[in-house]
């Protein structure tokens, strides 16, 4: 009768650690194939900030308001910032913690 | 008093039990250590009079007895538990029962003896393990719960109190 109970918690426990197994690496293949596409991304973004300020500066684009260089630079460093923190804290928050 | 717990001796004996025994994973079988030490456990219908009494250890027969309804994680709690009476040596009463949380005044011996089975149950480093292991944190009891093999309550106390 012992046995019995204690081949219950064993299966339960060995299945719960197969499911965190296969569950972890989920989560790493996950990062592996969205890494790729966020640097992407991020490169994307920088690059068009120095696009942006070069042709600015070499007055090729004219803006009347200065300050709109200024917003969208800082609109995507925030998005630069935001994206890393919601993939560190929230994405893979269970590698990360 | 809660103060009078010496906590680390406590912990430092369940540590011992599991080293004589080799246990270094979960889940602790705590069937096989009864065994070891030459006590019997029987599963039985408690009696109407003894309602919530999870489980007793029978000095003269040295027998701990469960409750035969009881689902499997506290069948094994209640065994670490009495396992924790005598572990500890108490010798304040031949029968000691397992009565749960809400319905008993814990006295120090009961309090001991729960401290004992979580520490043979959820030790420490077993659970540093399984946590850098799996990547969990302390908000993950219900899982570390069945890992382990131990209720949930039990485990999210452990984790609170995990060093």
């Amino acid at each position: 009768m012992t046995d019995d109970w204690y081949s219950i918690l064993k299966g339960v426990g060995e299945k719960a650690e197969t499911m965190e197994d296969k569950e972890n690496r989920g989560i790493l293949d996950m990062r592996k194939r969205w890494s790729t596409w966020v640097l992407i991304f991020i490169g994307v973004i920088v690059i068009f900030d120095v696009v942006l300020v070069f042709m600015y500066g070499t007055k090729r684009w004219d803006f009347n308001d200065p300050a709109v260089v200024i917003v969208v630079i800082t609109d995507n460093f925030l998005k630069i910032f935001g994206l890393g923190f919601l993939i560190t804290r929230e994405i893979f928050k269970k590698i990360y913690h | 008093m809660l103060n009078d717990i010496d906590y680390n001796h406590i912990e430092n004996e369940a540590l011992n039990v599991l080293d004589a025994y080799e246990i270094t994973k979960p889940v602790v079988n705590v069937a096989e250590i009864a065994k070891g030490e030459g006590i019997n456990i029987k599963e039985i219908k408690m009696q109407d009079q003894y309602k919530g009494v999870a489980g007793f250890y029978d000095k003269k027969s040295n027998t701990i007895y469960i409750e035969e309804t009881d689902a499997p994680k506290r069948k094994s709690f209640t065994i670490a538990h009495e396992l924790g009476h005598i572990f500890m040596g108490h010798q304040n009463a031949t029968v000691l029962y397992r009565i749960p949380r809400k319905d008993a005044r814990y006295a120090k011996e009961e309090k001991e003896a729960n401290c004992f089975a979580a520490d043979l149950l959820m030790p420490d480093f077993m659970l540093k393990e399984y946590m850098e292991k799996y990547h969990l944190g302390k908000s993950d009891y219900v899982v570390m719960s069945d890992m382990f093999g131990v209720p949930i309550p039990a485990m999210k106390v452990q984790l609170e109190w995990l060093k």
